[in-house]
Protein backbone atom coordinates (compact mmCIF):
# COMPACT_ATOMS: atom_id res chain seq x y z
CA UNK A 1 0.00 0.00 0.00
CA UNK A 2 1.67 3.33 -0.73
CA UNK A 3 1.71 5.50 2.46
CA UNK A 4 -0.13 8.42 2.92
CA UNK A 5 2.46 11.22 3.54
CA UNK A 6 2.78 12.95 6.76
CA UNK A 7 2.47 10.79 9.63
CA UNK A 8 6.01 11.53 10.63
CA UNK A 9 6.93 15.57 11.07
CA UNK A 10 9.75 17.27 12.42
CA UNK A 11 7.91 20.23 12.65
CA UNK A 12 6.22 21.41 16.46
CA UNK A 13 2.99 19.84 16.59
CA UNK A 14 -0.32 22.97 17.21
CA UNK A 15 -3.29 21.27 18.24
CA UNK A 16 -5.19 23.59 17.75
CA UNK A 17 -4.81 23.65 13.71
CA UNK A 18 -5.33 19.83 13.77
CA UNK A 19 -8.86 20.03 15.56
CA UNK A 20 -10.28 23.83 13.76
CA UNK A 21 -10.96 21.41 11.18
CA UNK A 22 -14.41 22.20 9.31
CA UNK A 23 -17.69 20.46 11.06
CA UNK A 24 -18.62 17.28 9.79
CA UNK A 25 -22.10 16.82 10.86
CA UNK A 26 -21.84 13.06 11.13
CA UNK A 27 -19.61 13.48 14.30
CA UNK A 28 -20.90 12.68 17.24
CA UNK A 29 -17.62 12.40 19.19
CA UNK A 30 -14.02 12.85 18.88
CA UNK A 31 -11.25 11.21 21.22
CA UNK A 32 -7.47 13.41 21.07
CA UNK A 33 -4.85 11.45 22.29
CA UNK A 34 -1.63 13.36 23.27
CA UNK A 35 1.64 12.30 24.03
CA UNK A 36 4.24 14.57 25.48
CA UNK A 37 7.76 15.13 26.38
CA UNK A 38 7.94 14.66 30.44
CA UNK A 39 10.33 16.75 32.42
CA UNK A 40 11.51 13.78 34.41
CA UNK A 41 12.21 10.14 33.27
CA UNK A 42 11.60 7.05 34.97
CA UNK A 43 14.71 7.69 37.66
CA UNK A 44 13.88 11.07 38.47
CA UNK A 45 16.71 12.65 35.94
CA UNK A 46 15.79 16.01 34.88
CA UNK A 47 15.81 15.72 30.56
CA UNK A 48 15.91 19.00 28.03
CA UNK A 49 15.39 16.73 25.75
CA UNK A 50 13.86 13.70 23.56
CA UNK A 51 15.49 12.89 20.49
CA UNK A 52 13.13 10.80 18.33
CA UNK A 53 14.89 8.21 15.45
CA UNK A 54 12.47 6.30 12.77
CA UNK A 55 12.86 4.09 10.14
CA UNK A 56 11.00 6.52 8.01
CA UNK A 57 9.67 4.79 5.03
CA UNK A 58 8.78 1.73 6.91
CA UNK A 59 7.33 3.95 10.19
CA UNK A 60 4.78 5.42 7.27
CA UNK A 61 3.91 2.49 5.98
CA UNK A 62 3.12 1.10 9.15
CA UNK A 63 1.12 4.18 10.11
CA UNK A 64 -0.85 3.42 7.08
CA UNK A 65 -1.55 -0.41 7.43
CA UNK A 66 -2.80 0.74 10.86
CA UNK A 67 -5.04 3.70 9.66
CA UNK A 68 -6.46 1.21 6.92
CA UNK A 69 -7.04 -1.56 10.07
CA UNK A 70 -8.78 0.91 12.42
CA UNK A 71 -11.50 2.09 9.58
CA UNK A 72 -11.53 -1.12 8.37
CA UNK A 73 -12.58 -2.29 12.50
CA UNK A 74 -14.91 1.09 13.06
CA UNK A 75 -16.55 3.58 11.37
CA UNK A 76 -14.82 6.40 11.35
CA UNK A 77 -15.43 10.24 10.34
CA UNK A 78 -12.02 11.66 11.00
CA UNK A 79 -8.47 10.44 11.48
CA UNK A 80 -5.38 12.43 12.35
CA UNK A 81 -2.45 10.57 13.58
CA UNK A 82 1.03 12.46 13.51
CA UNK A 83 4.30 11.19 15.24
CA UNK A 84 7.51 13.69 15.85
CA UNK A 85 11.00 12.75 15.12
CA UNK A 86 14.14 14.53 15.80
CA UNK A 87 14.44 16.40 18.81
CA UNK A 88 11.79 17.16 21.37
CA UNK A 89 11.38 19.83 23.88
CA UNK A 90 10.25 19.02 27.28
CA UNK A 91 6.42 20.27 27.02
CA UNK A 92 6.22 19.65 23.58
CA UNK A 93 3.73 16.95 21.65
CA UNK A 94 5.23 13.91 20.94
CA UNK A 95 2.17 12.58 19.05
CA UNK A 96 -1.11 13.20 18.77
CA UNK A 97 -3.94 10.60 17.78
CA UNK A 98 -7.44 12.14 16.87
CA UNK A 99 -10.27 10.29 15.89
CA UNK A 100 -13.93 11.38 15.21
CA UNK A 101 -16.57 9.10 14.99
CA UNK A 102 -20.66 9.06 14.95
CA UNK A 103 -20.25 7.67 18.77
CA UNK A 104 -18.25 7.85 21.40
CA UNK A 105 -17.57 4.15 22.12
CA UNK A 106 -15.83 3.53 18.47
CA UNK A 107 -14.01 6.79 19.16
CA UNK A 108 -12.27 5.51 22.28
CA UNK A 109 -11.78 2.26 21.27
CA UNK A 110 -10.40 3.41 17.75
CA UNK A 111 -7.91 5.65 19.36
CA UNK A 112 -6.59 3.19 21.86
CA UNK A 113 -5.94 0.89 18.77
CA UNK A 114 -4.31 3.24 16.92
CA UNK A 115 -1.81 4.51 20.37
CA UNK A 116 -1.00 0.83 21.40
CA UNK A 117 -0.50 -0.31 17.76
CA UNK A 118 2.48 2.83 17.15
CA UNK A 119 3.72 1.86 20.76
CA UNK A 120 4.51 -1.84 19.52
CA UNK A 121 4.68 -1.33 15.47
CA UNK A 122 6.23 1.80 13.93
CA UNK A 123 9.90 1.78 13.72
CA UNK A 124 10.45 4.88 16.14
CA UNK A 125 13.24 4.76 19.01
CA UNK A 126 13.62 7.77 22.07
CA UNK A 127 16.62 9.09 22.84
CA UNK A 128 16.83 11.02 26.44
CA UNK A 129 18.66 14.05 26.48
CA UNK A 130 20.05 14.79 30.09
CA UNK A 131 22.79 16.20 32.29
CA UNK A 132 23.83 12.40 32.64
CA UNK A 133 24.03 12.39 29.03
CA UNK A 134 22.42 10.58 26.01
CA UNK A 135 20.74 7.18 26.15
CA UNK A 136 18.23 5.07 24.24
CA UNK A 137 15.60 3.81 25.44
CA UNK A 138 14.34 0.30 25.19
CA UNK A 139 11.09 -0.91 24.65
CA UNK A 140 9.32 -3.15 22.32
CA UNK A 141 10.89 -5.93 20.19
CA UNK A 142 8.39 -5.28 16.75
CA UNK A 143 6.94 -9.18 16.31
CA UNK A 144 6.34 -10.55 12.67
CA UNK A 145 3.06 -9.59 11.75
CA UNK A 146 0.48 -12.68 11.40
CA UNK A 147 0.42 -14.66 7.97
CA UNK B 1 19.81 -25.55 -8.05
CA UNK B 2 23.38 -23.33 -8.44
CA UNK B 3 24.76 -22.01 -5.50
CA UNK B 4 24.20 -18.20 -5.95
CA UNK B 5 26.97 -16.67 -3.70
CA UNK B 6 29.76 -13.40 -3.74
CA UNK B 7 27.22 -10.53 -3.45
CA UNK B 8 26.40 -8.51 -0.86
CA UNK B 9 23.67 -7.19 0.86
CA UNK B 10 23.13 -4.18 3.12
CA UNK B 11 21.59 -3.76 6.14
CA UNK B 12 19.88 -0.35 8.25
CA UNK B 13 21.19 0.28 11.28
CA UNK B 14 19.11 2.29 13.64
CA UNK B 15 19.15 3.64 17.02
CA UNK B 16 21.69 1.67 19.78
CA UNK B 17 22.53 -0.56 17.17
CA UNK B 18 23.91 2.21 14.72
CA UNK B 19 25.68 3.37 18.11
CA UNK B 20 27.14 0.39 18.82
CA UNK B 21 28.68 -0.40 15.74
CA UNK B 22 29.35 3.03 15.10
CA UNK B 23 27.74 3.42 11.26
CA UNK B 24 24.28 3.79 9.98
CA UNK B 25 24.40 0.58 7.49
CA UNK B 26 27.01 -2.91 7.05
CA UNK B 27 27.63 -5.35 4.16
CA UNK B 28 26.95 -8.58 4.62
CA UNK B 29 27.79 -11.55 2.10
CA UNK B 30 24.51 -13.18 0.61
CA UNK B 31 23.86 -16.76 -0.13
CA UNK B 32 21.22 -18.18 -2.55
CA UNK B 33 18.61 -19.57 0.08
CA UNK B 34 19.89 -17.43 2.65
CA UNK B 35 17.00 -17.36 5.31
CA UNK B 36 16.79 -14.13 8.85
CA UNK B 37 17.93 -16.69 10.76
CA UNK B 38 21.40 -17.49 9.37
CA UNK B 39 21.80 -13.77 8.88
CA UNK B 40 21.45 -13.44 12.55
CA UNK B 41 24.57 -15.99 13.06
CA UNK B 42 26.49 -13.95 10.39
CA UNK B 43 25.91 -11.00 12.21
CA UNK B 44 26.77 -12.36 15.66
CA UNK B 45 30.10 -14.03 14.24
CA UNK B 46 31.26 -10.96 12.54
CA UNK B 47 29.79 -8.06 14.76
CA UNK B 48 30.30 -10.28 18.25
CA UNK B 49 29.70 -7.44 19.96
CA UNK B 50 26.33 -7.70 19.24
CA UNK B 51 26.19 -10.63 21.87
CA UNK B 52 28.41 -8.89 24.26
CA UNK B 53 26.44 -6.10 24.97
CA UNK B 54 23.28 -8.71 24.58
CA UNK B 55 21.55 -6.50 21.92
CA UNK B 56 17.91 -7.27 21.04
CA UNK B 57 16.17 -6.49 17.98
CA UNK B 58 14.14 -7.50 15.37
CA UNK B 59 14.76 -8.23 11.26
CA UNK B 60 12.78 -6.20 8.68
CA UNK B 61 12.94 -7.41 5.15
CA UNK B 62 11.07 -4.60 2.65
CA UNK B 63 9.68 -2.78 5.75
CA UNK B 64 7.95 -5.71 6.81
CA UNK B 65 8.92 -7.65 10.27
CA UNK B 66 9.23 -11.78 9.64
CA UNK B 67 10.85 -14.37 11.67
CA UNK B 68 14.09 -16.10 11.16
CA UNK B 69 12.58 -18.97 8.60
CA UNK B 70 11.93 -15.99 6.14
CA UNK B 71 14.11 -16.12 2.98
CA UNK B 72 16.44 -12.99 1.77
CA UNK B 73 16.93 -11.90 -1.88
CA UNK B 74 19.77 -9.98 -2.78
CA UNK B 75 17.55 -7.26 -3.81
CA UNK B 76 15.55 -7.04 -0.71
CA UNK B 77 15.62 -4.09 1.58
CA UNK B 78 16.83 -5.02 5.17
CA UNK B 79 17.08 -3.33 8.51
CA UNK B 80 18.03 -4.42 12.25
CA UNK B 81 15.56 -2.83 14.47
CA UNK B 82 16.73 -2.78 18.08
CA UNK B 83 13.30 -2.68 20.34
CA UNK B 84 11.32 0.83 19.74
CA UNK B 85 10.03 3.38 22.09
CA UNK B 86 8.05 5.53 20.16
CA UNK B 87 5.27 7.49 21.92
Amino acid sequence: MNPKLGYLTSEVIHLSKLIADPQNSAIGGTVIFLGTVRELNSENLKLSQLYYEAYETMAEEIFCDIEAETRRKWNIERLTAIHRIGSVNVGEVSVVIIVSSAHRKEAFDSCKYIIDNVKTRVPIWKMEISEAGKKWLGGTLILPTEK
Amino acid sequence: MIEDTGRKINLKLYASIKDILGKDGIDMDWTNNMTVGDLRKKLDASYPILSIVKARFSISVNRKPVDDSELIRNTDEIAVLPPISGG
